[in-house]
């Protein structure tokens, strides 16, 4: 850059650029020095469902998503407790972790809470029991209870309770509890194994990276790995910050990759071609411009930048150099800048235009991680194109060594095979003619792909070890549910009960479902069920009169029981130490509450008919929600490629005739060959938001042999372009998330089906579309 | 992830087992001293009678009983209690505690894992299950008459079962003869056993 030979008004627009640059740069350092600048959590890439649904869903998630569990078991159950506590010990040192214990007072307090409560509740079996058993069986039940040396769990003592009410209702509240040995490690025993528990939660939120190590560091130092079974040691994990871990290691992996991986390639292909210091600095330049630019624009308009979006937004840099490379040989060719500047301009503003636009389109996707992606390369490629045109004002002479060995590469070696090529003009014709429709057909016979799994970012050991921890401790289904809704909290209740009643009956298992009832019933349910225990075990002809007697007792002590019945227990009077022991709890508020489902359960379809005729039920399956949200999404957006198809296409035969053909040729070729390449189990929504990119990046492509000639210079400067974008989309294809797969591997195969396809169809069309220009010394 | 699958996490770990952890927790303490009662026998098989009398605070008699067991170490203990009421009880390290009624039914006891872990450790002689609950300690006994006998107790090691059992006491000789029960609320409960058939574990 020679300052002494650049005009005035070069040099201003020199120093705006320079100026904007540097704002960006300290704009982005400030929000990354602040702190929480970049964000992991993978359910931002999730379009928001309805807002009731988002509601209860941010109900629970708030509550619980910090709450993580380590199962571990060893052949040696002894050996296994002593490595738990270990593990537990270190874990519990951190102080971003706190650790679950054997806290007494939880059932002290749940105890003196329900104390008055006791003679109006029932566990459901009890109630039956009490319903259609005889004062003389219910009795006898007792006196052989007393008798016999190992009796069950009881809340409360004999004395106070002696039909053991209160022990009954508070196992049908919690019916996994009693499966648990409660040392200071809990365990269980199933299959032979013994699995201890350790249970803590993180003090922030899981996708805080701070949080993670916190984690991993214990883990990695204990060696443990979901699934890994080294020295008889198994470790399972569950917990979402498990997943949020992974997901981050992941992204920034391949944030390393595709960015080390393009970064390299494209010094490799400048150095061999330009052998040039200057050209790398050109390349450079381009590259800060369009990051420092990208990362600005979506610091602003964002709060946060995604891990996702910057492992997809690292094809960027493939991207951004497409336009230094058509300046950079236009340049050695021309050996002028400004001549460089003017001849690539229409060309760089017509294919920026259009990759700009495509990836803009995205804006209307639902998807925030993809509207995020679209800000931040639509504002890289405006970076990108800005770097270039300034780059033409401030560039001068440049020596070019062995150059022109790279300029006759086109013309010596390409351009005869495409010429044999188009030779077979009548039978290429039939293969294109016949290719489209084959192409569409095959497309339409792979059908379509809404699996929600698209969105998985866990491994698959993650994944197996999450489902194992889920059936040992017979977790809750959270993608089935119901809502139930009323207008207060007793009519809530009442239908909730009505609910409850009607799944009991149709499945063989009485704890399939969690509800608020079982803890809090209805005041209706509470009053009956006070009546019946008054009259069934406490009255004149009652089952404690005859238990009395077979004890030789005179029942003076029981003489206040039961108490009256007390109107207090509803849900807004539960403390929350003891709400938060029970989801449903957590999962009420004045007007919703939330019936959960444990995982296998299966209604029959007269429960369901029931179910569905219910007023204020309604039931949700996430999984079939959100891939109809998908479903619906991807043909949302199937039409918008159409229609931008269409318009497109006008718009090519309006501004260039019949040559314009050819560019629509290119690009559905581009698009139907990577679509059909890369959709084998279906096209899903993100395949269909990548054509949008190969639409764009193949109309760069065409446009620029359109605007510059089919000569070697362009097809060196597309080459180039298409190699370096190849090379970053191909890393993204390799990667472990189904959705950047599909997204790298459809613009990958696209890039390759315009690199070589373009230049062919262009000498079908009659060789070099355009006389060159009078500029180019090709 | 399937990112929907992070809720199942959450709330796996909702369901898990507060109450157990609360009613039997506690430390695990150092191993059983085996050699504080090298007399006691190695139990394969035993069969015998026992006596039971439950001292309840609320009522004014005890509540007195009899009845027969067997213990074999692959299956566990039958318990028989005759008079005054017949019921049968099962205990097996698997099974855990069942109740068997007349029909042969079998309902299982829940939470009863700790009464059932002492009754094994008892029958079978060996005491290292109860070490995760109990604090064990030789206490003096009158060894006037027999040195052979000796008295152990066992203490709650957390404040959770402590609420619940005030101790354990069980005394022998070459066999267990007896244990007694003290819960916190004063109730409490003795078993004499008397045995009929012992068949030791080979050497």
């Amino acid at each position: 850059m020679t300052q002494s030979r650049t005009p005035v008004w070069h040099r201003f627009w020199i120093a705006l650029w320079l100026l904007v640059l540097l704002a960006s740069g300290m704009y982005c350092g400030e929000r990354i020095i602040r702190g929480a600048a970049f964000e992991s959590n993978i359910l931002g890439l999730i379009p928001p469902q309805d807002e009731g649904q988002m509601n209860l869903h941010t109900g629970i998630t708030k509550d619980f998503e910090k709450r993580f569990v380590i199962l571990l078991s060893h052949p040696d159950p002894g050996q296994g407790t002593a490595l738990a506590k270990a593990l537990k010990m270190q874990l519990a040192q951190q102080s971003l972790l706190s650790m679950d214990s054997a806290d007494q007072s939880t059932l002290a307090g749940l105890g003196d809470f329900f104390k008055p409560y006791r003679h109006q509740l029932l566990a459901a079996q009890m109630r039956e029991k009490l319903q259609h058993k005889d004062v003389e069986s219910l009795a006898t039940t007792v006196v052989n209870d007393l008798y016999n040396p190992v009796s069950g769990f009881r809340l409360y003592p004999f004395a106070d309770d002696p039909f053991n009410l209160g022990g009954a209702w508070l196992q049908s509240v919690f019916p996994e509890a009693a499966r648990f040995r409660g040392t200071d490690i809990p365990s269980l025993q199933t299959d032979g194994r013994t699995w201890h528990l350790i249970s803590g939660q993180v003090q922030g939120s899981p996708f805080d990276l701070a949080n993670q190590q916190a984690l991993s560091t214990v883990l990695d130092d204990f060696g443990a790995q979901p699934g890994q079974q080294e020295n008889g040691t198994t470790l399972l994990f569950s917990g979402l910050v498990f997943h949020a871990t992974e997901a981050s290691r992941i992204a920034r992996f391949e944030i390393s990759t595709v960015g080390s991986g393009s970064l390299l390639g494209i010094f490799l292909l400048v150095t061999m071609v330009f052998r040039s210091r200057r050209a790398l600095t050109a390349i450079a330049f381009t590259l800060a411009s369009s990051t420092l630019l990208a990362l600005a624009i979506t610091f602003a308009v964002f709060e946060r930048v995604h891990l996702v979006t910057l492992a997809l937004g690292t094809t960027l840099l493939g991207l951004a150099v497409d336009y230094c490379f058509h300046f950079l040989i236009k340049y050695r060719v021309n050996a002028d800048a400004l001549v460089a500047g003017r001849l690539i301009r229409k060309g760089l503003l017509i294919s920026a235009g259009t990759s700009i636009a495509a990836y803009l389109i995205q804006l209307f996707s639902p998807f925030p991680g993809l509207q995020q992606l679209a800000v931040f390369i639509a504002a890289g490629l405006v970076g990108a194109c800005g770097a270039v045109l300034v780059l033409s004002l401030c560039f001068h002479e440049m020596p070019s060594p062995g150059f022109k060995r790279w300029l006759g590469f086109f013309p010596a070696r390409v351009q005869p095979a495409y010429a044999r090529l188009s030779n077979y003009r009548a039978p290429l014709y039939c293969l294109l003619v016949a290719l489209l429709p084959l192409l569409a057909a095959y497309l339409y016979w792979q059908g379509n792909n809404d699996d929600i799994r698209l969105l998985n970012t866990s491994s698959q050991n993650l994944l197996d070890s999450e489902r194992q921890v889920q059936q040992l401790l017979g977790g809750i289904d959270p993608q089935r549910y119901w809502v139930v809704e009323g207008d207060d909290q007793q009519q809530i209740l009442e239908r909730t009960e009505m609910l409850v009643a009607v799944i009991d009956d149709g499945n063989a298992n009485p704890a399939s479902v969690q509800a608020i009832t079982a803890m809090v019933p209805s005041l209706a349910t509470q009053k009956a069920d006070h009546t019946l225990i008054a009259a069934k075990l406490y009255g004149p002809d009652g089952a404690l009169v005859v238990m009395c007697a077979r004890l030789q007792s005179d029942c003076s002590h029981w003489q206040s029981l039961p108490a009256d019945f007390n109107e207090d227990l509803i849900p807004a009077r539960i403390p929350t130490a003891l709400a938060s022991q029970f989801p449903p709890l957590a999962l009420t508020d004045k007007h919703h509450t939330i019936v959960l489902q444990r995982q296998g359960t299966a209604l029959s379809q007269q429960s369901l008919d029931s179910l569905a005729q219910m007023p204020g039920v309604t039931y949700v399956d996430q999984v079939q929600g959100l891939s109809a949200t998908l479903a619906a999404f991807r043909a949302e957006v199937s039409i918008l490629l159409g229609v931008f198809l269409a318009v497109f296409a006008l718009a090519c035969l309006v501004f260039y005739d019949r040559r314009g053909l050819v560019v629509l040729v290119c690009v559905l070729v581009s698009m139907l060959g990577s679509l059909a390449l890369s959709s084998s189990g279906g096209a899903t929504l993100f395949h269909i938001l990548a054509l949008l990119l190969v639409m764009g990046l193949t109309v760069d492509t065409a446009v620029f042999y359109l605007e510059l000639g089919l000569d070697g210079e362009t097809w060196l400067a597309s080459t180039l372009a298409s190699l370096t974008s190849i090379l970053a989309f191909g890393l993204l294809a390799l990667s472990q998330v189904p959705l950047l797969h599909h997204f790298g591997s459809v613009v990958f195969f696209g890039l390759l089906c315009a690199w070589l396809i373009t230049p062919l169809l262009f000498q079908l069309a009659g060789g070099n579309p355009i006389p060159a220009h009078t500029g180019c010394k090709s | 992830m399937n990112i929907r699958l992070c809720l199942p996490v959450l709330l796996a770990c909702l369901s898990m087992a507060v109450l157990p952890v609360a009613v039997f927790g506690n430390e695990a303490s150092a191993s059983f001293p085996v050699d504080l009662v090298p007399q006691l026998r190695q139990i394969h098989q035993l069969e015998g009678s026992f006596e039971q009398t439950r001292h309840i605070s609320v009522l004014s008699l005890p509540l007195r009983s009899s009845g027969q067991f067997t213990y074999r170490q692959e299956e566990g203990i039958v318990w028989r209690t005759l008079e005054p009421v017949a019921s049968t009880v099962r205990i097996s390290p698997e099974q855990g505690v069942v109740i068997v009624d007349d029909s042969g039914n079998q309902q299982p006891v829940a939470a009863s894992e700790l009464i059932g872990g002492i009754f094994l450790g008892i029958f079978s002689a060996d005491f290292s299950r109860l070490n995760d609950y109990f604090a064990i300690e030789k206490q003096p006994v009158d060894t006037a008459h027999d040195s052979r006998h000796w008295r152990l107790q066992l203490t709650p090691l957390q404040a959770g079962l402590a609420d619940h059992l005030q101790a354990v006491e069980i005394r022998g000789a070459e066999l267990v003869e007896a244990i007694t029960l003290r819960e916190a609320n004063g109730d409490r409960t003795e078993i004499v056993f008397k045995a009929d058939k012992i068949v030791g574990k080979p050497d």
